[in-house]
């Protein structure tokens, strides 16, 4: 791909009318008269036509195409027993549709088709990459917003609200980039890496402070970031019988609580499962959305951890940068078809962390535990695997004594993940596809206690 | 004593709900060690616990009053007779005691529980408990040492569903150099106050001495109202209705819109010193914490007499400053009430939404009914409405008020136990009346009649029931527990009958000497219970049993061993007129098991659970039909389910389930049974027998086949367990199927042949499109095959499934529903077709006995 702007019919003349402006990201966002094209003579102070965005000093015409769509969710019934659907849709300068997974630059017009046809909300809200960019009260719902010159991929979220206020649908559509520069990074090796002192995380460290072994061999520092770093979260919350009173519900204001704590650019999604797979939603920056279908959960059911966590790695393989699973569960699996050693090995391979918030059991080693599937031992192995996952990824265990200790665990996680370093290198060696490279990480001062993954597939 | 428990104490406390828990199935089953040692809090009685020894308590934050017994000395004594203390915590014994719910001991008392309508969440509860001072002597020793006497008093709350709501732990101090007079007359009384959720509650109260380990337990089930609509809010916000009351019932206001309810009927109890002065030998030793809020007041007994105003007169409408203030003299009312035949008897009754003031559009009554019985003949009682106040302070609501009635128990009323029941018609113009709701009940309130005769000195149910007229009935016995069940199962009981037996001391060891009346009152019982069942009654028989049996168990009248002698004694003669009568028999006592179990009474159970086995034993031995062991099969098919239910697998689950396989060894369930029960206990090749016995009776069966397939791959045998997968994927439907290709999937992965893993999955796919474990397998295969794209597409037609849609896997772990299913409506045909031969048996040992 050659990657330069291509010219959109109808860009230009829009391009002239403009005056003089640059945004180098998402910004400023217009709602849509009804007929984009078709100017009303009047609107109030608030709307402003498409013309009088702000102009785009680069080419809009790179841009785009056809649209996509929508993830419909939690879906109430509407009075009249029909599921409400949100579909979501982008237009570009020319009013050409664009399609999800391509990449976006500039004005784009958002709009929110609803079905029931007709239907009203109390409000429907817009976001680009998890910050709001407008509020529509009636519709139609259409809105004009700026996505700026970076060459970037961007997340676009519509949820719906009643008149009280509470989450009735969603959908969201994400667009994609311009893939120029990819292959310089396909031998990048990352790493996440957390650096504390006293219980404390560390700031201001730089690359001259790690060094990184990769099979016993020092790496060159590429790269070494820190400080708000966006990541990907799929919480994985065991929605089992053994989750009945209230503690499903701790676990869920804790996934609420987390949800709220999420940045500008970070996502999460929800996962809950018992033995099948019980809610999921997408991944989202909107606490709203998360929420989407929570009301009315209950607990029940077997227990499918091994399967769960699976899933949940391989939902946010596909995810950029940083990539995490919570896990709260008191980490007995009983029905899974996957045992833990063969979850590990997908494990690996995505280099996605795991944090595990244990909840209490009477029996924590599974040394008394028998169940139709497994008898103690096998309990006992499956426990193993999976602290021993946790522990390889990078991640950690944090054992709680309550269920109400849930949020402010939860709380620490984020934080963590707030005050992480990335690293990278280029290995200098290769031991072949699929092999594993044991990694190690050092860093000055003999106080710091360092915790990253312990090494990586080599793809 | 008064005092708040609320959702933070509770909170505290249920950190060792757990424990206590499991202390108490080791505690009342036997064999079962206890393994826990650690409750929260401090003991009551200090580290006295394993020896039974008393031990220092914590500084006396409060004295008790004690008016009665204090001896007329020159100089303040240096301690007082009587002192109240709270104590830290509860023992692992008292707290297995209480949720055990068990009612009996050595100790005798009364409780009474008067819930207030709830505010703000919660309601309160005034909870007056009498303890026995003759049989608190008793349980004490013949020679208890010199200190102070101490006797810890606990209290849970327990909601309907078994949820601890509130608890509390109290010590009393007596010291019985002093106190001995008044304890041979009385005993001791105290005023605990709770907050407890609206909603049916049942409240256990434990009286223990930790010296002698001596205990009483009583059970009162109670009902806290529901604040009026409207009148939460006001409560909420703090306002005690000093304002509120003002505006309501009392005056004639505008009340709140919640249907008119009555509460629990209060009686006078003999308390206050001025009481004492006029009546001494009819006075309680009240403990009491300093500056605690009082109970609700009654107007003495005397007042119905004389000083009572006519029917809406002014005491009704009380004058302004006083609206919450109770009548001068009033008493704290009495837990376990005393009426004497022929003369009226003044009561108070808690009401809440009546509609207008006076006695305007209302009648009272009053029902009396021996405790468990019907409703005397001539059906309620005339009573006089003499007035209606607003209620003190601490009780106020909106709309809340309590109405004065008078009424007189008939002269010629048998002394004894009954269940008083307070009832106000409405009149047809009143809007309640027009709105459908023209007569309104109270809470029953268990009362003791006792004959005039009696006389002033004797106002009390402690000196009361060791009067001869009444044959030396507990408070227990009596009815006096509470109300409901307590008063049934004291009427099922041979104790009330007058028998003339020398009167209880309490002492257990004493009541085991059950005089043959009793037993043959209990046999006569048994035997009407067996009637019952018999006309097809099978519910209400099996809830009298456990009455029946539970009021022996609780007086000591019988053990465990005793009781079951003596049944079986009884169904051994209905057995020799037709061993096939012993089905109904039979499954009475698994229905006995389960409901007990549901009940957490544990004595019960254990009896109900070997009387099941050992009616089962004895059917399949005696009867000469047929069909006759496969049918004890059956029996025990399905009492085993109702045993994994309550304990798991293993003990008697497996026990019950061998003798089916025993009884008949070609039949599927049982043999499916006993094999999950093997599987569950990690007994592989105990599995694999029962699974190889069952598929070369029933070669059909898949779930026989695919379980065969699955403990043989834990067994090593993998060639033979993927033939049988194989075969079971090939011709099984739902989720045997499913487990089956999952299990193909697994033993092809972990072999390494992904091919052949996938070709399965695929195939299972294709099958059962909704199987998400089939999906995570192949998705794992693919990634492992290198098609990640095509594994990313299978997961990504996963969604999630409803709250009703159970695994593949998850069904795997279950007992056979469909095939216990079946063998359920046998066993009900086979009741059904047995009934007139219990009938018959039964009528041929009635006429037997009576030749």
């Amino acid at each position: 791909m050659t990657g330069g702007p291509r010219p959109v019919p109808g860009a230009a003349a829009t391009r002239r009318r403009r005056p003089s402006a640059s945004r180098d990201g998402p910004g400023l966002a217009t709602p849509v008269p009804p007929a984009p094209r078709a100017l009303p003579a009047r609107m109030a102070p608030s709307v402003r036509p498409f013309s009088a965005l702000p102009y785009t000093r680069l080419p809009v015409t790179t841009f785009l195409l056809a649209l996509l769509a929508l993830l419909p969710l939690g879906v109430p019934p509407t009075g009249a027993g029909e599921p409400v659907r949100l579909t979501m849709i982008l237009r570009d300068e020319a009013g050409a549709v664009v399609g999800a997974g391509r990449p976006v630059f500039g004005p784009v017009e958002i709009e929110v088709a609803v079905q029931p046809a007709g239907l009203r909300f109390g409000r429907l809200e817009l976001y680009i990459d998890g910050r709001r960019a407008g509020v529509l009260e009636a519709p139609p719902y259409r809105l004009l917003v700026d996505t700026g010159q970076r060459n970037a991929e961007h997340r676009f979220e519509a949820v719906a609200f009643g008149g009280a206020g509470e989450a009735l649908a969603a959908a969201s559509l994400r667009s994609g980039r311009v893939e120029a520069d990819l292959d310089v990074e396909v031998r990048l090796q990352h790493l996440y890496l957390t650096a504390l002192r006293g219980g404390l995380p560390v700031a201001g460290l730089g690359s001259e402070d790690f060094s990184i072994y990769d099979q016993g061999v020092l790496q060159r520092v590429a790269t070494c970031d820190s400080g708000d770093l966006p990541f990907s979260a799929a919480l994985l919350l065991d929605a089992s019988a053994s989750m009945e009173g209230g503690r499903l519900r701790a676990a869920l204001a804790g996934a609420r609580a987390f949800a709220a704590a999420l940045q500008r650019l970070d996502e999460a999604k929800l996962l809950l499962f018992s033995d099948r797979l019980r809610l999921e939603s997408p991944f989202t920056a909107v606490p709203a959305v998360l929420e989407l279908g929570l009301q009315g959960v209950v607990a029940g059911g077997g227990t499918m951890l091994n399967d769960a966590l699976y899933l949940a790695i391989k939902r946010l393989e596909s995810r950029p940068g940083r990539r995490v699973v919570v896990l709260l569960s008191d980490g007995v699996d009983v029905e899974s078809v996957l045992p833990m050693s063969w979850v590990r090995q997908a494990l690996r391979a995505s280099q996605v962390v795991v944090y595990w918030l244990r909840l209490p059991t009477g029996d924590p080693e599974g040394a008394r535990r028998f169940t139709v599937w497994r008898n103690a031992e096998g309990h006992r192995r499956e426990a193993e695997e999976l602290r021993a996952a946790v522990l390889e990824s990078g991640g950690r265990i944090e054992q709680l004594g309550r269920i109400e200790q849930v949020e402010s665990k939860l709380a620490g996680v984020a934080a963590e993940l707030r005050s992480q370093y990335a690293l990278s290198f280029y290995p200098s060696a290769s031991l072949g596809h699929g092999r594993w490279h044991d990694l190690r990480v050092t860093a000055r001062g003999r106080d710091l206690r360092l915790r990253a993954q312990s090494g990586y597939l080599e793809r | 004593m008064s005092r708040k428990i609320d959702a933070r104490e509770v909170r505290r406390r249920s950190r060792g709900v757990a424990v206590r828990l499991r202390c108490l199935v080791g505690a009342l089953l036997p064999g079962i060690a206890l393994t826990a040692v650690g409750v929260l809090g401090a003991p009551l009685g200090g580290a006295g616990g394993a020896s039974g020894e008393p031990s220092a308590l914590p500084a006396a934050p409060a004295d008790a009053a004690a008016p009665a017994a204090a001896p007329p000395a020159a100089s303040p004594p240096e301690r007082p007779v009587l002192r109240l203390m709270r104590s830290g915590g509860l023992r692992v014994e008292s707290a297995a005691l209480l949720m055990s719910g068990q009612q009996g001991g050595a100790i005798d008392l009364a409780v009474l529980a008067v819930p207030w309508p709830a505010a703000a969440g919660k309601g309160r509860v005034d909870v007056m408990v009498e303890i026995d001072g003759r049989s608190l002597l008793a349980a004490a020793g013949p020679d208890p040492a010199p200190a102070p006497l101490r006797c810890e008093v606990a209290f849970y709350a327990l909601s309907g569903q078994g949820i601890l709501d509130a608890s509390g732990a109290d010590v009393v101090e007596i010291d019985l150099a002093r106190a001995r007079p008044a304890l041979e007359r009385t005993g001791v009384r105290l005023h605990e106050e709770l907050r407890l959720p609206a909603g049916e509650a049942s409240l256990r109260v434990l009286v223990r001495l930790p010296a002698t380990r001596q205990v009483g337990l009583r059970v009162v089930p109670l009902m806290v109202p529901p604040a009026p609509s409207g009148a939460a809010a006001a409560m909420a916000g703090g306002a005690g209705l000093a304002g509120a009351a003002g505006a309501t019932g009392a005056s004639g206001g505008p009340v709140a819109e919640a249907p008119p309810r009555l509460l629990t009927p209060l009686f006078a109890g003999a308390t206050s010193s001025a009481a004492a002065d006029s009546r001494p030998a009819a006075t309680w030793l009240e403990a009491r914490l300093e500056g605690a809020e009082p109970g609700p007041g009654v107007p003495p007994p005397e007042s119905a007499a004389g000083a009572a105003p006519p029917q809406g007169t002014a005491k009704a409408t009380p004058p302004q400053g006083a609206a919450n203030a109770a009548p001068p003299d009033t008493e704290q009312p009495a837990a376990f009430p005393v009426l004497f035949a022929g003369r009226e008897t003044l009561f108070e009754l808690p009401a809440a939404g009546l509609p207008s003031s006076g006695s305007e559009g209302i009648e009272a009554s009053v029902e009396l009914r021996p405790a468990g019985g019907a409703v005397l003949p001539g059906g309620g009682l005339a009573a006089r409405l003499l007035g209606r106040r607003p209620p003190p302070s601490p009780h106020a609501a909106p709309g809340l008020e309590l109405l004065a009635i008078a009424f007189t128990p008939p002269g010629t009323l048998a002394a004894g136990a009954y269940e008083l029941q307070a009832v106000v018609r409405l009149l047809p113009a009143t809007p309640a009346a027009r709105a459908g709701q023209r007569e309104l009940r109270s809470s029953s309130l268990p009362v003791l009649v006792a004959a005039a005769m009696l006389g002033e000195n004797a106002l009390l149910w402690p000196q009361v029931v060791r009067a001869p007229a009444l044959g030396g009935m507990t408070a227990a016995a009596a009815g006096g527990a509470g109300s409901g069940t307590a008063g049934k199962e004291a009427a099922a009981t041979p104790d009330t009958a007058a028998d003339g037996s020398e009167p209880s001391e309490g002492n257990e060891g004493k009541q085991d000497a059950a005089p043959r009346t009793r037993l043959a009152g209990f046999q006569a019982a048994y035997r009407a219970i067996l009637g019952d069942v018999a006309a097809g009654r099978e519910s209400a028989a099996h809830l009298a049993l456990g009455e029946l049996e539970a009021a022996l168990l609780r007086d000591g009248a019988l053990d465990l061993s005793r009781l079951a002698a003596v049944e079986i004694r009884t169904i051994r003669t209905v057995a020799a007129q037709a061993p096939e009568a012993l089905v109904p028999v039979l499954h009475l006592y698994a229905l006995l098991y389960a409901e007990s179990r549901r009940a957490a009474r544990y004595q019960l159970s254990t009896h109900a659970r070997e009387m099941t086995f050992g009616l089962a034993d004895l059917y399949a031995r005696e009867s000469a039909l047929p069909a006759a062991r496969q049918l004890a099969a059956r029996l025990m098919i399905s009492f085993g389910g109702e045993l994994a239910a309550a304990g798991g697998p293993g003990g008697f689950t497996t026990k019950a389930w061998r003798r089916a396989a025993a009884w008949d060894p070609d039949g599927e369930p049982a043999l499916l049974c006993l094999a999950l029960d093997a599987e569950w206990r990690g007994e592989y090749r105990q599995a694999l027998a029962a699974l190889r016995q069952l598929l070369s009776r029933h070669p059909e069966s898949a779930e026989g086949r695919l379980r065969l397939a699955v403990n043989l791959v834990r067994l090593g045998q993998q060639e033979e367990a993927e033939r049988e997968l194989e075969r079971v994927a090939r011709v099984a439907a739902g989720w045997p199927a499913a487990v089956a290709y999952q299990e193909l999937g697994r033993l092809r992965i972990g072999g390494g042949r992904l091919a052949a893993a996938e070709q399965a999955l695929q195939e299972g796919l294709r099958r059962l499109p909704d199987d998400e474990s089939l999906a995570f397998e192949l998705a794992l295969v693919l990634e492992r095959r290198g098609r990640s794209a095509e594994a990313a597409a299978v997961l990504a037609r996963l969604r999630a499934a409803a709250p009703e849609e159970e695994s593949s896997r998850h069904l795997y772990t279950r007992l056979p529903a469909p095939l216990l299913g079946r063998v359920d409506g046998e066993i009900k045909a086979a009741i059904a077709e047995r009934l007139p031969a219990l009938a018959a048996a039964l009528a041929a040992g009635q006429q037997a006995g009576s030749r």
